[in-house]
C-alpha cells in the first residue's frame, strides 16, 4: 500500500511492575490509509489505549518501553524522532488527540477560549505568519470549527470556564481542537464512553462527517461495537497485545474469520436474546498463552495453536485474519 | 478571585488575621511617625532605665532606659523583612524542586526528593541554629538558615500536589496536543496547585516569624542595637517579673503577627481548598 499514511510494524511495547514485565503489545502491525476511518476493538486490556499512546508518543515515562518495532508517519519514523521535534512537528498539529473523558480534558481554571487561542498559539496552520491578519483568522477558524462541531454561539463558549459547559459540548469542543490545526490523523481514545447515549450518535455522526470533510485519517478506539459499525470504515480487532483481524466494516460484520472475533459479535446484547459471552479470561500479559493467545478461550484449537503465532492470511483482498482454524477460506498473504 | 474576597470577607477570624497584619505592615512602614522616640532604636537614656508604662513612654523603657514602644514599632520591620525575604526565597527553592520532581519519575526526583527528606528529618530549629551560629549573627544570615530550612515544606506540598495533577486528563490532553514540559508544569500544573502554595506560605509565615525570633532570643538574630523582638525578651529576662513590660510587650506583638497570619491562612484555606473545611462548617 502507497497511499498509507501511518505505519506500525512490530510494535512490541511492555510495562514493568512489580509482578513482572507485561507485554502489552507483542508484534502489533498496524496501517492506516489517508482518509481512512479506522476502529480500533478489543476487551479492556488488549492494548488499545497503548497502542493510541505509542503513535503519539505519550506512553508513561518510566513505566513503559518499546522493545521493538517501527511507527512510520508520512514516511517519518516516529521513534527515532526526538521528542522535542515531535512535541512541536507532530503532536497537536499533524497527529492530534481526542480523550476519553471530556468532562476533564480541559484545564479548570482557564477559560475555554484561553486554552483553544493557546492551541491555535502553537499549531495554527498559519504558524509561519503573525500579527493581526494572522490572529483575526486563527480567530476566524476558530469559529468556523465551533460551528461546525454545531455550538451555537462561539463567542459565548469561549469566555466560559469548562465546568460551566455540558460534557457533549465539551466533547464537540475536543473534537474541533482536535480538528482545528490541520492534522492529518485524529486519534479518538474511545470519545464516547463517557458520554450519555443519546449524545454518544450525535458525536459519532459529527465527527464521521467532520473527518470526511475535512480528509482526515481518525483512529478510533471503542470496545463498542455499534459505535464502531456508525463510523468506521475498516475495523481492526485486537486481542491480548495483538491485532488477530482486519477488515472492512462489512466484511467484519458478515463474515468474521477470527473466533474471537466471532465471539465479539456474539457477545453483543439484542433484544429478545440472551447475552453469550466469552468463556474464560482475559489472558495474563505477564506470562501469556504460547502460540495464538486466544488458544485457551477458544473451541478450535489444536496443536498448531499452542504452538505458533499464526500469520497473517487473507479472506479477501481487503480482509486479513491471523488464526490457524479461520472460520472462512483464507489465502496466505505473501 | 472575587468569590474568594468576598467568602473571606464573611470569615470573621480570617478578618482578624488579615487586620493584624495590615496593622503589623502599617506600622512598620510608619514607624518613624508613629513613633514617640525614633531616636531610641540606638541611643541610651540610662537615667530612665526600666520606666514602667506611664505618660512618657507608653510602653515602659528598657535596660538602656530606651522607649520600648518606638522599638517595637521598629522592630516590625525587621520582622517583616526577615520573614518576607526568607519566605520568598524558600518558595522559589521549593516550588521549582517540587514541580520537577513530581512531574517526572526517575533518579532526578528521587534525589531532589530525599534531599528535602533529609532536610526535614533534622529539627528545624536546630538546623538554623546551627546555620546562624556558624555564619555569624546578622540579618542576612538569619533570612539564609530560614530559608535553607524551610524550603523542603514546599518542595514536599509541590511534589505532592503535582503528583496527583500530573495524572489529571488535562494534563495529558495538554501534552498529547504537543505541548512542552515546562509549558505544562508552568502553565497547566502551577496554577491549578496554586491554592494550596498560598495557604502554606501564609501560614508558613507566622512559624517563620516565630522562629526568626527564637534565633534573636537566643542572640543568632541581628546583633544589637536592632530592636529585634526575640532579643528585647531575652533581655528582658533577667528583669523578670519586676520589669514585666519589657518582656511582655514584644512578646504581645510576636503573638498577634503569628497568630494573624494562621487565622488568615486558616480562612484561606477554608476558601481555597473545599476539602479541608474546619469542622464547624460541616
Amino acid at each position: 500500500m502507497t497511499d498509507e499514511l501511518i505505519a506500525v510494524r512490530g510494535l512490541r511495547v511492555s510495562f514493568g511492575s512489580d509482578a513482572g514485565i507485561a507485554r502489552v503489545l507483542d508484534g502489533v502491525d498496524l496501517s492506516i490509509r489517508a482518509g481512512e476511518i479506522r476502529g480500533l476493538v478489543g476487551e479492556s486490556g488488549c492494548g488499545k489505549t497503548t497502542l493510541a499512546r505509542a503513535i503519539l508518543g505519550i506512553l508513561p515515562r518510566g513505566a513503559a518501553r518499546i522493545d521493538a518495532g517501527t511507527i512510520r508517519f508520512q514516511g517519518a519514523d516516529l521513534l527515532a524522532m526526538p521528542e522535542a521535534q515531535l512535541a512541536d512537528q507532530v503532536r497537536g498539529r499533524s497527529i492530534t488527540y481526542i480523550p476519553q473523558d471530556p468532562s476533564t480534558a480541559f484545564n479548570p481554571v482557564f477559560t475555554i477560549g484561553t486554552q483553544i487561542f493557546d492551541l491555535m498559539r502553537f499549531k495554527s496552520p498559519l504558524a509561519g505568519e503573525r500579527g493581526r491578519a494572522r490572529q483575526e483568522a486563527d480567530r476566524a477558524r476558530i469559529e468556523k470549527f465551533l460551528r461546525l462541531v454545531q455550538l451555537p454561539n462561539p463567542d459565548a463558549v469561549l469566555r466560559k470556564y469548562p465546568h460551566e459547559v455540558s460534557g457533549g459540548q465539551r466533547q464537540r469542543l475536543m473534537i474541533a481542537m482536535a480538528l482545528l490545526t490541520e492534522p492529518r490523523l485524529v486519534i479518538a481514545d474511545e470519545p464516547t464512553t463517557a458520554l450519555d447515549v443519546t449524545v454518544q450518535a450525535q458525536i459519532l455522526k459529527l465527527l464521521k462527517g467532520l473527518a470526511r470533510d475535512q480528509g482526515v485519517a481518525v483512529l478510533f478506539t471503542t470496545h463498542d461495537l455499534g459505535a464502531a459499525y456508525e463510523i468506521c470504515d475498516r475495523i481492526t480487532v485486537m486481542y491480548a497485545g495483538q491485532e488477530v483481524e482486519e477488515a472492512p466494516v462489512d466484511g467484519f460484520f458478515d463474515r468474521p474469520s477470527h473466533p474471537y472475533t466471532r465471539k465479539l459479535l456474539d457477545s453483543l446484547p439484542s433484544a429478545g436474546t440472551a447475552i453469550l459471552g466469552i468463556p474464560g479470561e482475559i489472558p495474563r500479559l505477564i506470562d501469556p498463552p504460547s502460540g495464538c493467545r486466544f488458544h485457551p478461550r477458544c473451541e478450535r484449537t489444536t496443536e498448531a495453536c499452542r504452538g505458533e503465532r499464526p500469520h497473517a492470511a487473507l479472506v479477501d483482498a481487503t480482509h486479513i485474519v491471523r488464526c490457524h482454524h479461520p472460520l472462512h477460506e483464507v489465502e496466505r498473504a505473501g | 478571585m472575587r468569590r474568594v474576597m468576598r467568602k473571606l470577607a464573611q470569615d470573621r477570624a480570617a478578618m482578624l488575621g488579615f487586620a493584624l497584619i495590615v496593622l503589623l505592615v502599617l506600622v512598620a512602614i510608619l514607624a518613624p511617625f508613629l513613633s514617640t522616640h525614633p531616636g531610641d532604636v540606638s541611643d541610651f537614656h540610662t537615667h530612665r532605665r526600666l520606666t514602667p508604662p506611664g505618660e512618657a513612654n507608653w510602653l515602659g523603657t528598657d535596660r538602656m532606659g530606651a522607649d520600648i514602644y518606638s522599638r517595637l514599632l521598629f522592630g516590625a520591620r525587621i520582622t517583616i523583612t526577615i520573614a518576607v525575604v526568607a519566605i520568598t526565597v524558600a518558595v522559589l527553592i521549593g516550588v521549582p524542586i517540587g514541580l520537577v520532581a513530581g512531574y517526572y519519575d526517575g533518579i532526578v526526583s528521587d534525589l531532589l526528593m530525599r534531599l528535602s527528606d533529609i532536610f526535614l528529618a533534622v529539627p528545624q530549629i536546630v538546623l538554623a541554629i546551627a546555620i546562624a551560629q556558624t555564619l555569624g549573627p546578622s540579618i542576612e544570615n538569619v533570612i539564609l538558615a530560614l530559608s535553607a530550612t524551610y524550603w523542603p515544606f514546599w518542595a514536599r506540598l509541590v511534589f505532592a500536589e503535582t503528583r496527583s495533577c500530573r495524572n489529571e486528563p488535562f494534563v495529558e490532553a495538554a501534552i498529547a496536543l504537543g505541548c512542552s514540559a515546562r509549558r505544562v508544569m508552568v502553565l497547566h500544573i502551577l496554577p491549578n496547585i496554586s491554592s494550596s502554595i498560598i495557604v502554606r506560605t501564609t501560614i508558613g509565615m507566622g512559624g517563620t516569624i516565630l522562629t526568626a525570633a527564637t534565633l534573636g532570643f537566643l542572640g543568632l538574630g541581628p546583633p544589637p542595637p536592632a530592636p529585634e523582638w526575640g532579643r528585647t525578651i531575652a533581655e528582658a529576662r533577667e528583669f523578670l517579673p519586676m520589669a514585666w513590660w519589657y518582656a511582655a510587650f514584644p512578646g504581645l506583638a510576636i503573638f498577634m503577627v503569628v497568630m494573624g497570619f494562621n487565622l488568615l491562612g486558616d480562612g484561606l484555606r477554608d476558601v481555597l481548598d473545599p476539602r479541608l473545611r474546619r469542622a464547624h462548617d460541616r
